[in-house]
Protein backbone atom coordinates (compact mmCIF):
# COMPACT_ATOMS: atom_id res chain seq x y z
CA UNK A 1 0.00 0.00 0.00
CA UNK A 2 2.80 2.54 0.91
CA UNK A 3 4.45 1.39 -1.83
CA UNK A 4 2.04 2.40 -4.44
CA UNK A 5 1.14 5.62 -2.46
CA UNK A 6 5.35 6.56 -3.28
CA UNK A 7 5.27 5.28 -7.06
CA UNK A 8 1.67 7.64 -7.06
CA UNK A 9 3.54 10.59 -5.29
CA UNK A 10 6.56 9.88 -7.91
CA UNK A 11 4.33 10.01 -10.83
CA UNK A 12 2.37 13.36 -9.89
CA UNK A 13 5.80 15.28 -8.99
CA UNK A 14 7.41 13.61 -12.58
CA UNK A 15 4.06 15.18 -14.14
CA UNK A 16 5.18 18.82 -12.51
CA UNK A 17 8.47 18.56 -13.45
CA UNK A 18 7.87 18.14 -17.27
CA UNK A 19 7.48 22.07 -17.85
CA UNK A 20 10.53 22.53 -16.27
CA UNK A 21 12.22 20.03 -19.02
CA UNK A 22 10.18 21.82 -21.78
CA UNK A 23 11.89 25.59 -20.38
CA UNK A 24 15.25 23.66 -20.60
CA UNK A 25 14.81 22.22 -23.98
CA UNK A 26 13.05 25.35 -25.58
CA UNK A 27 15.89 27.68 -23.86
CA UNK A 28 17.55 29.69 -26.77
CA UNK A 29 14.28 30.93 -28.36
CA UNK A 30 12.18 33.36 -26.07
CA UNK A 31 8.40 32.27 -25.73
CA UNK A 32 6.20 34.96 -27.23
CA UNK A 33 5.01 36.30 -23.88
CA UNK A 34 8.67 36.75 -22.89
CA UNK A 35 9.40 38.79 -26.00
CA UNK A 36 6.11 41.18 -25.43
CA UNK A 37 7.15 41.55 -21.60
CA UNK A 38 11.32 42.63 -22.86
CA UNK A 39 9.58 44.98 -25.63
CA UNK A 40 7.24 46.24 -23.12
CA UNK A 41 10.46 46.84 -20.65
CA UNK A 42 12.67 48.36 -23.15
CA UNK A 43 9.58 50.48 -24.66
CA UNK A 44 9.17 51.92 -21.30
CA UNK A 45 12.59 53.43 -21.25
CA UNK A 46 12.46 54.79 -24.96
CA UNK A 47 11.23 58.47 -25.17
CA UNK A 48 8.53 59.45 -27.82
CA UNK A 49 9.83 61.76 -29.81
CA UNK A 50 6.21 62.75 -31.11
CA UNK A 51 5.15 63.58 -27.44
CA UNK A 52 8.38 64.27 -25.92
CA UNK A 53 7.54 63.32 -22.17
CA UNK A 54 5.57 60.29 -22.81
CA UNK A 55 7.89 56.60 -23.16
CA UNK A 56 6.96 54.66 -26.39
CA UNK A 57 5.07 51.82 -24.02
CA UNK A 58 3.02 54.78 -23.01
CA UNK A 59 2.38 56.67 -26.28
CA UNK A 60 -0.32 56.21 -28.95
CA UNK A 61 1.71 57.71 -31.70
CA UNK A 62 2.14 56.19 -34.95
CA UNK A 63 6.19 56.49 -34.90
CA UNK A 64 5.51 55.13 -30.95
CA UNK A 65 3.93 52.29 -32.79
CA UNK A 66 6.80 52.00 -35.03
CA UNK A 67 9.65 51.80 -32.90
CA UNK A 68 7.75 48.99 -30.92
CA UNK A 69 7.42 46.89 -33.38
CA UNK A 70 10.99 47.23 -34.68
CA UNK A 71 12.10 46.76 -30.86
CA UNK A 72 9.82 43.86 -30.52
CA UNK A 73 11.40 42.90 -34.10
CA UNK A 74 15.02 43.10 -32.58
CA UNK A 75 13.83 41.25 -29.52
CA UNK A 76 12.74 38.39 -31.56
CA UNK A 77 15.93 38.22 -33.11
CA UNK A 78 17.86 37.83 -30.38
CA UNK A 79 19.26 41.64 -29.87
CA UNK A 80 19.98 42.41 -26.28
CA UNK A 81 19.11 45.55 -24.78
CA UNK A 82 22.07 47.31 -25.09
CA UNK A 83 21.86 46.98 -28.82
CA UNK A 84 19.06 48.06 -28.80
CA UNK A 85 19.14 51.20 -27.05
CA UNK A 86 22.68 51.98 -28.78
CA UNK A 87 20.72 50.98 -32.06
CA UNK A 88 18.21 54.07 -31.34
CA UNK A 89 20.63 56.55 -30.05
CA UNK A 90 22.53 56.03 -33.10
CA UNK A 91 19.63 57.25 -35.23
CA UNK A 92 17.61 59.31 -32.38
CA UNK A 93 20.33 60.38 -30.14
CA UNK A 94 20.85 59.75 -26.32
CA UNK A 95 17.95 62.52 -26.13
CA UNK A 96 15.57 59.34 -27.00
CA UNK A 97 16.67 57.38 -23.82
CA UNK A 98 14.42 58.52 -20.38
CA UNK A 99 17.45 57.44 -18.60
CA UNK A 100 20.32 59.60 -19.82
CA UNK A 101 23.55 57.34 -20.01
CA UNK A 102 26.61 58.26 -17.90
CA UNK A 103 28.95 60.21 -20.18
CA UNK A 104 31.43 62.80 -20.05
CA UNK A 105 29.01 65.69 -20.59
CA UNK A 106 26.46 64.43 -18.60
CA UNK A 107 28.73 63.90 -15.45
CA UNK A 108 27.59 66.81 -13.40
CA UNK A 109 23.57 65.82 -13.63
CA UNK A 110 24.50 62.19 -12.16
CA UNK A 111 26.83 63.22 -9.43
CA UNK A 112 26.20 67.47 -8.30
CA UNK A 113 23.22 65.85 -6.20
CA UNK A 114 25.39 63.18 -4.70
CA UNK A 115 27.95 66.29 -4.39
CA UNK A 116 24.96 68.58 -2.57
CA UNK A 117 24.65 65.44 -0.27
CA UNK A 118 27.79 65.42 0.53
CA UNK A 119 28.61 68.83 0.89
CA UNK A 120 25.27 69.15 3.18
CA UNK A 121 25.87 66.58 5.15
CA UNK A 122 29.49 67.94 5.99
CA UNK A 123 27.50 71.49 6.94
CA UNK A 124 25.07 69.76 8.91
CA UNK A 125 27.28 67.61 10.77
CA UNK A 126 29.54 70.79 11.50
CA UNK A 127 26.69 73.00 12.70
CA UNK A 128 25.89 69.84 15.95
CA UNK A 129 28.82 69.43 16.69
CA UNK A 130 29.21 72.79 18.25
CA UNK B 1 38.47 81.34 14.94
CA UNK B 2 35.24 83.60 14.34
CA UNK B 3 36.28 84.39 11.03
CA UNK B 4 36.20 80.88 9.46
CA UNK B 5 32.81 80.17 10.81
CA UNK B 6 31.45 83.19 8.87
CA UNK B 7 32.39 81.60 5.76
CA UNK B 8 31.15 78.37 6.64
CA UNK B 9 27.65 79.72 7.16
CA UNK B 10 27.37 81.83 4.35
CA UNK B 11 29.02 78.67 2.00
CA UNK B 12 25.25 76.78 1.51
CA UNK B 13 23.96 80.36 0.23
CA UNK B 14 27.06 80.62 -2.09
CA UNK B 15 26.49 77.38 -3.65
CA UNK B 16 22.63 77.87 -3.92
CA UNK B 17 23.62 81.03 -5.89
CA UNK B 18 26.03 79.19 -8.29
CA UNK B 19 23.78 76.75 -9.45
CA UNK B 20 20.84 79.35 -9.91
CA UNK B 21 23.48 81.14 -11.41
CA UNK B 22 24.61 78.11 -13.79
CA UNK B 23 21.62 77.02 -14.69
CA UNK B 24 20.15 79.74 -16.01
CA UNK B 25 22.81 80.57 -18.28
CA UNK B 26 21.94 77.06 -19.55
CA UNK B 27 18.84 78.32 -20.06
CA UNK B 28 19.51 81.69 -21.50
CA UNK B 29 22.08 79.60 -24.37
CA UNK B 30 19.15 77.11 -25.16
CA UNK B 31 16.11 80.01 -25.48
CA UNK B 32 18.59 82.13 -27.90
CA UNK B 33 21.25 79.79 -29.06
CA UNK B 34 18.75 77.28 -30.77
CA UNK B 35 15.67 78.25 -32.73
CA UNK B 36 13.28 75.54 -30.62
CA UNK B 37 14.39 73.11 -28.18
CA UNK B 38 12.17 70.85 -29.25
CA UNK B 39 13.73 70.21 -32.31
CA UNK B 40 16.33 67.05 -31.82
CA UNK B 41 19.34 67.53 -33.61
CA UNK B 42 20.37 64.87 -36.19
CA UNK B 43 22.70 62.02 -35.30
CA UNK B 44 23.43 61.25 -38.68
CA UNK B 45 25.68 64.58 -39.72
CA UNK B 46 28.50 63.45 -41.28
CA UNK B 47 27.80 60.06 -40.82
CA UNK B 48 27.42 58.08 -44.73
CA UNK B 49 23.58 57.77 -45.63
CA UNK B 50 22.07 54.46 -44.37
CA UNK B 51 22.32 51.55 -46.44
CA UNK B 52 18.66 50.69 -45.93
CA UNK B 53 16.95 50.14 -49.73
CA UNK B 54 14.46 52.35 -50.70
CA UNK B 55 11.90 51.15 -53.12
CA UNK B 56 11.02 53.52 -56.38
CA UNK B 57 7.83 54.52 -57.76
CA UNK B 58 7.68 55.59 -61.11
CA UNK B 59 4.62 58.37 -60.52
CA UNK B 60 4.03 58.50 -64.45
CA UNK B 61 2.95 54.97 -64.84
CA UNK B 62 0.92 53.25 -61.95
CA UNK B 63 3.32 50.23 -61.33
CA UNK B 64 4.71 48.91 -57.95
CA UNK B 65 7.19 46.83 -58.86
CA UNK B 66 10.26 47.05 -56.70
CA UNK B 67 12.81 48.46 -58.18
CA UNK B 68 15.17 49.94 -55.83
CA UNK B 69 16.61 53.77 -55.79
CA UNK B 70 20.28 53.52 -56.20
CA UNK B 71 21.44 56.66 -54.22
CA UNK B 72 24.88 55.95 -55.60
CA UNK B 73 23.90 57.11 -58.60
CA UNK B 74 23.75 60.76 -57.58
CA UNK B 75 27.16 60.86 -55.47
CA UNK B 76 29.99 63.07 -57.05
CA UNK B 77 27.21 66.07 -56.30
CA UNK B 78 25.56 67.58 -53.77
CA UNK B 79 21.83 66.80 -53.50
CA UNK B 80 18.58 66.42 -51.05
CA UNK B 81 16.55 63.66 -49.54
CA UNK B 82 12.67 65.10 -48.58
CA UNK B 83 10.49 63.20 -46.80
CA UNK B 84 6.74 63.96 -47.32
CA UNK B 85 3.66 62.52 -47.29
CA UNK B 86 0.50 63.72 -49.09
CA UNK B 87 -1.52 63.66 -45.83
CA UNK B 88 0.80 66.21 -44.16
CA UNK B 89 -0.10 69.91 -44.20
CA UNK B 90 3.40 71.38 -43.53
CA UNK B 91 4.48 69.43 -46.76
CA UNK B 92 1.96 71.37 -48.95
CA UNK B 93 3.46 74.80 -47.17
CA UNK B 94 6.83 73.34 -48.41
CA UNK B 95 6.18 72.62 -51.68
CA UNK B 96 7.19 76.14 -53.31
CA UNK B 97 10.07 75.89 -51.74
CA UNK B 98 11.14 72.13 -52.41
CA UNK B 99 10.18 73.12 -56.01
CA UNK B 100 12.35 76.20 -55.60
CA UNK B 101 15.36 74.01 -54.51
CA UNK B 102 14.72 71.08 -57.19
CA UNK B 103 16.21 73.82 -59.43
CA UNK B 104 19.17 74.12 -57.54
CA UNK B 105 20.08 70.46 -56.36
CA UNK B 106 18.32 66.61 -56.99
CA UNK B 107 16.00 65.80 -54.85
CA UNK B 108 14.77 62.68 -53.84
CA UNK B 109 11.63 62.17 -52.28
CA UNK B 110 10.17 59.44 -49.72
CA UNK B 111 6.64 59.33 -49.85
CA UNK B 112 6.27 57.96 -45.69
CA UNK B 113 3.15 55.36 -45.22
CA UNK B 114 1.13 57.20 -48.16
CA UNK B 115 -1.41 55.71 -50.36
CA UNK B 116 0.35 55.10 -53.57
CA UNK B 117 -2.61 56.96 -55.65
CA UNK B 118 -2.86 60.03 -53.01
CA UNK B 119 1.00 60.20 -53.84
CA UNK B 120 0.47 60.60 -57.48
CA UNK B 121 -2.11 62.90 -56.90
CA UNK B 122 -0.20 65.43 -54.72
CA UNK B 123 3.08 65.40 -56.91
CA UNK B 124 0.22 66.04 -59.80
CA UNK B 125 -1.13 68.82 -58.03
CA UNK B 126 1.57 70.57 -56.62
CA UNK B 127 4.00 69.74 -59.08
CA UNK B 128 7.01 67.27 -59.24
CA UNK B 129 9.84 68.81 -58.08
CA UNK B 130 11.75 65.08 -57.25
CA UNK B 131 14.31 63.77 -59.62
CA UNK B 132 13.12 60.15 -57.97
CA UNK B 133 10.56 59.00 -55.74
CA UNK B 134 11.05 56.29 -53.66
CA UNK B 135 7.83 54.67 -50.90
CA UNK B 136 8.00 53.91 -47.09
CA UNK B 137 5.07 52.40 -46.17
CA UNK B 138 6.03 50.95 -42.71
CA UNK B 139 8.18 54.04 -41.50
CA UNK B 140 11.07 51.78 -41.62
CA UNK B 141 13.63 53.74 -43.76
CA UNK B 142 12.17 56.73 -41.82
CA UNK B 143 13.58 55.65 -38.70
CA UNK B 144 16.87 54.48 -39.80
CA UNK B 145 17.27 57.94 -41.28
CA UNK B 146 16.24 58.95 -37.38
CA UNK B 147 13.51 60.81 -39.03
CA UNK B 148 10.71 61.44 -36.41
CA UNK B 149 7.63 63.09 -38.60
CA UNK B 150 7.28 64.56 -41.53
CA UNK B 151 8.26 66.72 -43.29
CA UNK B 152 12.24 66.57 -42.93
CA UNK B 153 15.07 67.55 -45.26
CA UNK B 154 18.50 65.82 -45.92
CA UNK B 155 21.55 67.31 -47.54
CA UNK B 156 24.29 64.77 -48.87
CA UNK B 157 27.77 66.36 -50.28
CA UNK B 158 30.09 64.42 -53.17
CA UNK B 159 30.61 61.87 -50.39
CA UNK B 160 27.77 60.58 -49.85
CA UNK B 161 27.95 62.03 -46.13
CA UNK B 162 24.71 63.63 -44.85
CA UNK B 163 25.48 67.38 -43.65
CA UNK B 164 22.38 68.86 -42.87
CA UNK B 165 18.89 67.87 -41.55
CA UNK B 166 16.46 70.43 -40.77
CA UNK B 167 12.82 68.98 -39.39
CA UNK B 168 9.78 70.35 -39.98
CA UNK B 169 8.32 72.79 -43.10
CA UNK B 170 11.01 74.16 -44.65
CA UNK B 171 10.55 78.20 -44.64
CA UNK B 172 11.79 80.45 -47.35
CA UNK B 173 14.40 82.10 -44.00
CA UNK B 174 15.67 78.56 -43.79
CA UNK B 175 16.30 78.05 -47.56
CA UNK B 176 18.06 81.41 -48.19
CA UNK B 177 20.23 81.42 -44.70
CA UNK B 178 20.63 77.98 -44.14
CA UNK B 179 20.34 75.56 -47.14
CA UNK B 180 21.68 77.66 -50.07
CA UNK B 181 24.74 79.23 -48.70
CA UNK B 182 25.72 75.40 -47.51
CA UNK B 183 25.10 73.76 -51.56
CA UNK B 184 27.27 76.72 -52.30
CA UNK B 185 30.44 76.17 -50.29
CA UNK B 186 29.73 72.56 -50.91
CA UNK B 187 30.08 73.10 -55.30
CA UNK B 188 33.06 75.43 -54.85
CA UNK B 189 34.59 73.14 -52.76
CA UNK B 190 33.85 70.43 -54.66
CA UNK B 191 35.50 72.55 -57.72
CA UNK B 192 38.74 72.86 -56.01
CA UNK B 193 39.49 69.36 -55.58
Amino acid sequence: MIKKINLQIILLFSFLLLPQFYVIADNNSLSSLEITNKTREISKNIRCLVCQNQSIDESGSELAKDLRVLIKEKVSNGYNDQEIYNYLSDRYGDYILLKPPFKTNTVLLWLLPFLILICGSFFVIRFFRK
Amino acid sequence: MKYNFKIVKALPLLLFFSIVLVSGLVLYQVKYNSKDVRIIKSQLIGKNIPLISIPEINYKKINKENINLNLSYFKGKIFAVNFFASWCAPCRIEAPIIEELSLNIPIIGIAYKDKFLDTIKFLNNYGNPYTKTGIDNEGKIAIEWGVYGVPETFLINADGKIIYRHAGPLLYDVYTTEILPLIKKNIENDKKN
